[in-house]
């Protein structure tokens, strides 16, 4: 006979989709969740490509991000992209955001962490990937972390080569298969755009330049 | 494709991948969503656990893996967690599942036969696989079927499963019991013991014993199926059956025209599953299963947007300049932090500079990860601390108490923001300590005040064979008021605006003080005083927690109440006493209250065991004057989901307690952070007691100490430290 709540998984979201309000946290925190529901329940409406974002790029925005690095990524499996700008730096490795708040980190251009994409890119160990894309250097182990539905940390292990001159091509073959990751390398060795793996669940990152003159 | 460790392989139709994945309002999308009507299955790994190498979507009628009626080998994926439902031959089945390790699977079944012709009946079973299957030879597994409750389909049964090639798989068992009523032969067992040839009459009594000795005794049968997987989401299965079905044969709802079954399965998508089948070549039935499984949340991490980048501070620039004693310049400093905390949804209540070491009290109202909210704290710290502060002691506070002290070193965040591994190396880096009595500073009392929340709620009243789902619609009204850090007033009004629970009209007997077996009469008003309490909490010593509440407890009794609980942050073991003086409140839930009242309290002691094994023990005296004690045992995992069971033993006999003979129920915690990826800390906690008697009966006092204490400390902590970076 009588009890309290005993509810199956999906009628569990219902409260939550039904409108609360108020000061307590809990309530405020429905809240989010309901203005959280509709992106994650309904397609998006279109948005923009890395080129039309490119095109947005005005002479008072270009103004802005003076002296700022900034770049245009993009998810290929999803097909989203954003700008991104550099908003720290800790050693040689530079975190940008997008606007809205989600972080990528580079190694001399070499991606070492993601920040709120979900199923994040936790930590690397890239190895001597750095110096073999700028040629110096031939195989070597990279090590890709993320967490798991436990918040443990899981790990995949590759071991990797890169070759090329300009377009270098990074081939690496470990847990998940074969990884192709690729750069395009300036004269001074810089990674001017590129290609590459966050993780099983995200699939590859484009980076170009934000602003081609 | 193969899967690493740590990594599972997942059945994904595309449509469904497309809709989840992606915060979809920080990036933009080129093509327009995909159609929902892709077929194409990919298979995917995400990072979680192995699952079975294969897996195998189909449950029985009865709610384990198998066929139609028939139980198969196989296992769930481990954690699994399944409602189905089942109509066939005028009668229902639900049942609730869990995986509960990977060998061990559990069933708790509700049973309406055809309407008006017999009792609703409720029972159990629980599996274990002996082997795993390989290339070589079949898993096998060991069942008892409705071996607790009312025992009218008791059997026991064992079944191997093998796989010929990636889609046929191949069932045969032995069964006995209800699961030999058809062409069954002379006990194999006999053979040891004679005593193995004939099962013992059953003795249902109550219902809810164990009655082992009729196990694998009396006449066998063997029962077998096919399954065929015809595409990633088709499934078709054939059986032949051994079942009696004599109570459907009885009521003339089943004629027993063919002893084989057939169904087919449907995958809608990984969580929902078709299932309809000819039973006995006579009459159709369907049935659908939805699973969740708190091992795969929606984002692996979730989907809180990145956190706030370390500051590194500049070479040699560690000196302190005297500065703090400047109370300008610390209030900069103090509000600065408060600011970039707030930014990420954190309340700084105190901080405090001594020396090289900064002490930081928090209060997280937003992240489901405390681990989380602490690695925040961390990263802001090194933005807005002068640079000679080389240490911070980060204090989660709750209900105005200390619960724990994080000490952290800047030097360490500095450099393993980006370090291989800088999970695990950091934790072991890492103090936690009891703060309580030696940290500077009180919180401030909340700003502001008085806080207020209105939303909707859903209550149910379940089981009642005469209705056995009934429900509450309407609003509550949720209001606290802070009179300092630690002492509060805090009350819950409902509303009812739709509901059928005040048709309820039960009347059973109870030789027992009426304690919980009119808690239907407390359903009859529209709108009613949940619970309305002073509370107080306090920090008596070291390793020590407090808790005073007075008031409306809860909807039945209201009174007084206190706790005490003993927990080091480094301990995996807590102990705990409750006491509290009630009286039975009235039913109209109003302030008035009727003349029953009494003493009940509790020593409990909880211990978290390896592998995510939580038990608690609890010894005292019930609210019918009944002493005994309550055995919990959780597996809890580190995202927040909880699923146990529990069972009350007291000196009420089995006799006196009436239907189901003692206390028992299962508890499932879900965060809804799983469900949704955004952070949040709600958390929706259900317990499913299906029988509510008088003995063995407890008071639901809010705002207990343990589970308010035990996220902040250094075992649970350690556990999801990967979120400390996220």
């Amino acid at each position: 006979m009588a009890l309290k709540q005993s509810v199956p998984a999906m009628v569990v979201l219902l409260p939550v989709l039904l409108a609360a309000c108020g000061t307590n946290s809990a309530i405020s925190d429905r809240r989010a969740l309901l203005q959280a529901a509709p992106s994650l329940l309904r397609p998006s409406e279109p948005n923009p490509t890395a080129d039309e974002i490119r095109a947005r790029i005005t002479p008072e925005i270009r103004q802005l991000l003076s002296g700022t690095p900034a770049a245009i990524v993009t998810l290929e499996d999803q097909a989203l992209s954003s700008i991104i700008y550099q908003a720290a730096a800790n050693g040689a490795v530079a975190t940008f955001f997008t606007p809205d708040n989600r972080s990528l980190s580079f190694r001399e251009g070499v991606l070492v962490a993601t920040r709120g994409l979900g199923f994040d890119l936790m930590s690397t160990d890239t190895g001597d990937a750095v110096q073999a894309i700028r040629g110096r250097g031939s195989s070597y182990t990279r090590l890709y972390q993320y967490l798991d539905g436990e918040e443990a940390i899981v790990s995949l292990t590759f071991r990797c080569t890169a070759q090329g001159n300009g377009l270098v091509h990074e081939t690496c073959q470990g847990d998940w298969g074969t990884v192709e990751n690729s750069y395009s390398v300036g004269s001074d060795g810089d990674i001017l755009a590129s290609r590459q793996w966050i993780g099983p669940e995200r699939g590859y990152l484009r980076v170009e330049p934000a602003l081609v003159d | 494709m193969r899967c690493p460790p740590g990594f599972t392989r997942r059945v994904l139709p595309t449509a469904f991948k497309s809709r989840l994945r992606v915060p979809k309002r920080l990036f933009s999308k080129k093509r327009p969503a995909r159609t929902g009507g892709a077929i194409l299955a990919l298979f995917l790994c995400s990072a979680s656990a192995l699952a079975d190498p294969v897996a195998d979507p189909s449950f029985s009628r009865y709610g384990v893996p198998g066929l139609i009626d028939m139980p198969a080998a196989s296992m769930a994926p481990d954690a699994d967690l399944s409602v189905t439902a089942s109509n066939a031959a005028e009668a229902t089945n639900v049942t609730l599942s869990f995986q509960i390790t990977p060998r061990l699977f559990a069933t708790y079944r509700y049973s309406i036969p055809a309407s008006g012709r017999g009792f609703a009946g409720q029972s159990a079973d629980l599996r274990y696989q002996l082997l795993r299957e390989t290339g070589m030879r079949p898993a096998v597994t060991i069942g008892l079927q409705d071996f607790i409750g009312t025992g009218t389909s008791a059997a026991e049964y064992v079944v191997a499963t093998k796989h010929v090639g990636r889609r046929l798989a191949v069932t045969t068992g032995l069964g006995w019991g209800s699961l030999a009523s058809r062409n069954s032969f002379r006990n194999p067992l006999a053979g040891l013991s004679e005593g193995f040839e004939q099962r013992p009459v059953r003795d249902t009594g109550l219902g809810g014993e164990v009655e082992y000795d009729q196990w694998f005794h009396g006449p066998a049968a063997v029962f077998g199926g096919l399954s065929y997987q015809l595409t990633p989401r088709w499934t078709l299965q054939a059986e032949y059956s051994t079942a009696s079905y004599d109570v459907e044969v009885r009521e003339g709802t089943l004629n027993r025209a063919s002893p084989v079954n057939i169904g087919v399965n449907y995958a809608l998508n990984e969580n929902v599953n078709l299932h309809a089948f000819l039973l006995q070549g006579d009459r159709v039935g369907f049935a659908f299963r939805i699973n969740q499984n708190p091992r795969i949340p929606a984002v692996n991490g979730g989907l809180a947007t990145a956190p706030p980048p370390v500051q590194v501070r500049p070479a040699r620039s560690a000196t302190a300049l005297g500065w703090q004693n400047d109370p300008a310049t610390f209030e900069q400093v103090r509000q600065d932090t408060a600011t970039l905390l707030a930014g990420t949804q954190i309340e700084l209540l105190t901080l405090s500079l001594d020396d090289d070491t900064a002490t930081v009290r928090i209060a997280n109202g937003y992240y489901g990860s405390e681990v989380q909210a602490v690695g925040r704290t961390a990263r802001i710290l090194t933005a807005s601390l002068p640079a000679h502060i080389e240490r911070f002691e980060i204090i989660p506070v709750d209900d105005g108490i200390d619960l724990s002290g994080i000490v952290l070193s800047r030097a360490d965040l500095e450099r393993l923001e980006f370090a291989p591994r800088n999970t695990e190396t950091l934790l072991a880096r890492t103090t936690f300590r009891d703060a309580s009595l030696s940290a500077p500073g009180r919180p401030p009392v909340a700003d502001p005040r008085f806080r207020w929340g209105l939303g909707p709620y859903i209550k149910g009243s379940y089981f009642d064979p005469a209705d056995p789902v009934r429900l509450d619609f309407g609003a509550h009204l949720d209001v606290s008021y802070q009179i300092t850090p630690v002492f509060s007033l805090s009350g819950s009004v409902l509303s009812r605006l739709a509901g059928n629970r005040d048709e309820a009209k039960r009347d059973d007997p109870s030789t027992l003080p009426r304690v919980r077996t009119d808690v239907f009469r407390y359903a009859k008003e529209d709108t009613v005083l949940e619970r309305l309490t002073a509370d107080y909490y306090f920090r008596p010593g070291k390793n020590l927690y407090g808790r005073l509440s007075a008031g409306y407890l809860e909807e039945m009794y209201g009174g007084v109440s206190g706790e005490l609980l003993w927990k080091p942050v480094d301990s995996r073991l807590a102990l705990g006493a409750e006491l509290s003086a009630v009286k039975k409140r009235s039913f109209d839930q109003r302030f008035g209250f009727k003349s029953y009242e009494t003493l009940t309290g509790h020593l409990s002691a909880y211990y978290d065991f390896d592998g995510g094994f939580h038990t608690r023990v609890d010894a005292g005296r019930y609210l019918a004057g009944d002493w005994g004690t309550t055995i919990s045992l959780a597996r809890r995992f580190a995202n927040g989901w909880s699923v146990g069971a529990y069972a009350t033993f007291t000196d009420v006999s089995f006799e006196d307690y009436g239907e189901g003979s003692f206390t028992k129920g299962v508890s499932i915690s879900i965060p809804l952070e799983h469900l949704a990826g955004q952070p949040t800390r709600l958390v929706q906690n259900n317990v499913i007691q299906p029988i509510v008697r008088d003995g063995g009966a407890r008071i639901n006092v809010s705002g207990r100490l343990y589970g308010k204490v035990r996220p902040y400390h250094a075992t649970e902590m350690a556990k999801s430290w990967g979120r400390f970076w996220r």
